[in-house]
């Protein structure tokens, strides 16, 4: 599973004056050119601290806890802590390393939908007792091995069985938790998910559990845009049904919104091919010109960073990173990964000029999912800063220049029932 | 550019073929349905073109011959594949090892201990359709073939049931589960199982057998280790 123990120790440069993004990574280019061309990341650390800021312009009432799967990397994790954000762990991997940042139990919560046994107990060992739960045997197994835990139901479908059954097994249920994909933020899946929760609140009073969570789940892009919209329909709909008086916390679950633009990653191309114009899939307009086009073979494919590919979840189009000229002819090309699996296929077809191997391609965000292990490539962080962001010194393992970032003291959250 | 050819051209076994033809002692449901095949072949090709000009070509590939059922097998199997003993088996002749719920557990019986041993999970919907998943048992290691219907219709808790009969009652560390490439919902698939906590294999990993037209995902056992510290005690 993923675990990141040898990443213990890393650095982060600071951006000086005058150095951008850009230049970072013509540097490691460089680097990395000489000794073997292997893909790596830079990640942008600055960029966290500025996406959380933006949540709580936005929607400062809702708690984000980060999802650790989404990209677990302990430079990533680092931060949230000491911005104050919770954790949503779906393994005893995650618990671990989230525990060893310092994190109390009460800013995590469990929300694998396939509970091992083992993982439970690790949870229960640990205090970490909010967890997520829709299904009986789900309950059973909570039940049975972990007595304190305070449970928020995932689904609204069966809702009054679960419930009887946790009255049952005299388990506590404290919440409610929906999730809105990110591909649907229209204002009706959220109406009518919020409405659907107040009733599944109701029903649970009947039954005499007291409710105190709401879970408005994830699927943020990243965007301050689609965040001020999600904002805009579910905060008096929150006024209504969920008043602040009312003594219910709302909590969500970013993952992606956070690190997806945070990380970029560098690949290089270790083969090249030239294949005939009509041997390819349909959507591509054959132009009937006997132009070539190109197959270039990257060193990092769909079972090593792209993985969001495979699930077509990705659409990304990579940057050249030499410079080339402006009347250069952009040709027909696709990119593959370096296994010769036929789905092992990063971009079906983009216009790029000629490239050669050993050239680099630069791809943007690639913060969310990217980082699997084995031969994970190498991150190289950094922090770039925003007029008046000071960080405490929470962060251990940083190197740093003597400045110093300080955030605003937040209110701890408090889980108890 | 014409030619004249003083002789007719030569040519040798030039044959591939790759597909899959069905195994009617086995129900269509059955792992082992279908054959899969590809043939070693050569081909080649010589010819005379006047004047007095040679040009030959020739291509040569070279597969390995294989007839296996249609979930790959794992290379434990050996030479038992084919087998008629094995072969003969249906589900209906595999003995109920368990039963709780929804979920019973059928297992074959291993002629040796340590032989792979078909394990099949059938998870009841209603009182007259039920879902079964057919895995293979060996070494520590779970296959599963993910049911031929859509995605809607494989009810998640016949998995979930599944996956807690072999987290407590078996020692398996690691499940894999495997579908053909080409399904149209292979994206819906893959994000549903890594929800679930799959992860994808890749297709070079050691512990699976190769095959070239089926994805593997891997969900890891966590299993117990109580006398690890917790991190931040004493």
């Amino acid at each position: 599973m993923k675990g990141f123990i040898d990443d213990a120790n890393y650095s982060v440069g600071l951006l000086e004056e005058g150095t951008n993004l850009g230049k970072v990574i013509d540097n490691y280019v460089y680097e990395h050119t000489l000794t073997g061309k292997n893909a790596f990341f830079v990640g942008d650390l600055g960029k966290i601290v500025k996406k959380h800021s933006q949540w709580q312009n936005v929607v400062a009432q809702i708690k984000p806890f980060y999802t650790v799967t989404c990209s677990p990397p302990p430079a990533v994790l680092e931060i949230l802590a000491a911005l104050g954000t919770g954790f949503a762990c779906s393994s005893k991997n995650e618990m671990v390393l989230v525990q060893e940042l310092g994190v109390s139990p009460e800013n995590i919560i469990y929300i694998s939908p396939g509970k091992q046994v083992s993982q439970i107990k690790y949870a229960a060992r640990v205090g970490v007792n909010i967890m997520t739960c829709d299904s009986e045997i789900e309950l059973k197994k909570i039940a049975q091995h972990h007595p304190n835990a305070k449970i928020f139901g995932a689904t609204l479908k069966n809702c009054r069985h679960l419930l009887e059954c946790a009255k049952e097994l005299d388990v506590q249920i404290i919440g409610v938790k929906f999730h809105v994909s990110s591909a649907c933020k229209e204002s009706q899946v959220y109406v009518h998910a919020l409405c659907d929760a107040c009733c599944v609140f109701d029903m649970a009073g009947e039954f005499g559990f007291t409710m105190n969570m709401l879970d408005i789940g994830g699927g943020f892009t990243g965007t301050e845009l689609q965040l001020e919209e999600v904002n805009h329909i579910i905060s008096p709909l929150l006024d209504i049904y969920f008043p602040e008086g009312s003594g219910i916390k709302i909590i969500s679950e970013p993952g992606s919104y956070f690190v997806s633009s945070a990380f970029t990653l560098a690949v290089n191309i270790i083969a090249k091919k030239v294949a005939e114009n009509n041997k390819f899939s349909s959507g591509v307009e054959k132009t009937g010109s006997d132009e070539p086009v190109f197959m270039y073979y990257m060193n990092d494919g769909v079972y090593g960073s792209f993985a969001s590919k495979l699930s077509e979840d990705l659409n990304t189009i990579p940057e050249v990173h030499r410079k080339y000229k402006e009347d250069e002819p952009l040709l027909t090309s696709s990119l593959w990964g370096p296994t010769c699996d036929e789905l092992d296929q990063i971009v079906e077809s983009c216009l790029l000029p000629e490239l050669d191997v050993g050239d680099w391609l630069i791809f943007d965000n690639m913060g969310a999912d990217s980082f699997h292990e084995p031969s994970r490539p190498a991150i190289y962080y950094m922090m770039s800063f925003n007029a008046g962001i000071t960080s405490d010194t929470m962060m251990k393992n940083f190197f740093f220049a003597p400045s110093c970032i300080q955030l605003s003291q937040e209110d701890s959250f408090s889980m108890k029932a | 550019m014409p030619c004249i050819r003083s002789r007719p051209s030569l040519y040798s076994l030039s044959y591939v073929k790759r597909g899959k033809t069905r195994n009617y002692l086995y129900p269509i449901w059955s792992p082992y349905a279908y054959y899969l095949y590809c043939y070693k072949y050569r081909i080649t090709l010589r010819e005379k073109m006047l004047p007095c000009c040679y040009k030959s070509i020739t291509y040569k590939e070279q597969e390995d011959l294989t007839l296996r059922p249609q979930c790959c097998l794992p290379t434990c199997w050996g030479p038992k594949v084919g087998s008629s003993t094995r072969q003969g088996e249906d589900h209906e002749q595999l003995k109920e090892l368990y039963w709780a719920g929804n979920l019973t557990v059928l297992s074959s019986d291993p002629l040796l201990p340590q032989e792979p041993v078909q394990l099949d999970f059938h998870f009841r919907l209603t009182p007259h359709s039920s879902i079964k998943w057919h895995g293979r048992l060996c070494n520590q290691q779970l296959f599963l073939d993910i049911p031929d219907q859509t995605l809607d219709q494989i009810d998640r808790e016949s998995l979930t049931a599944t996956l807690q009969y072999v987290e407590e009652k078996t020692n398996v560390n690691s499940v894999f589960v495997n579908f053909p490439k080409d399904r149209k919902d292979r994206g819906a698939l893959l994000r549903a199982f890594s929800y679930l906590g799959f992860e994808v294999v890749r297709p070079d990993h050691p512990a699976i057998p190769p095959c070239d037209n089926v994805i593997f995902m891997v969900y890891p056992l966590e299993r117990d280790t109580d006398h690890l510290a917790i991190p931040g005690q004493p």
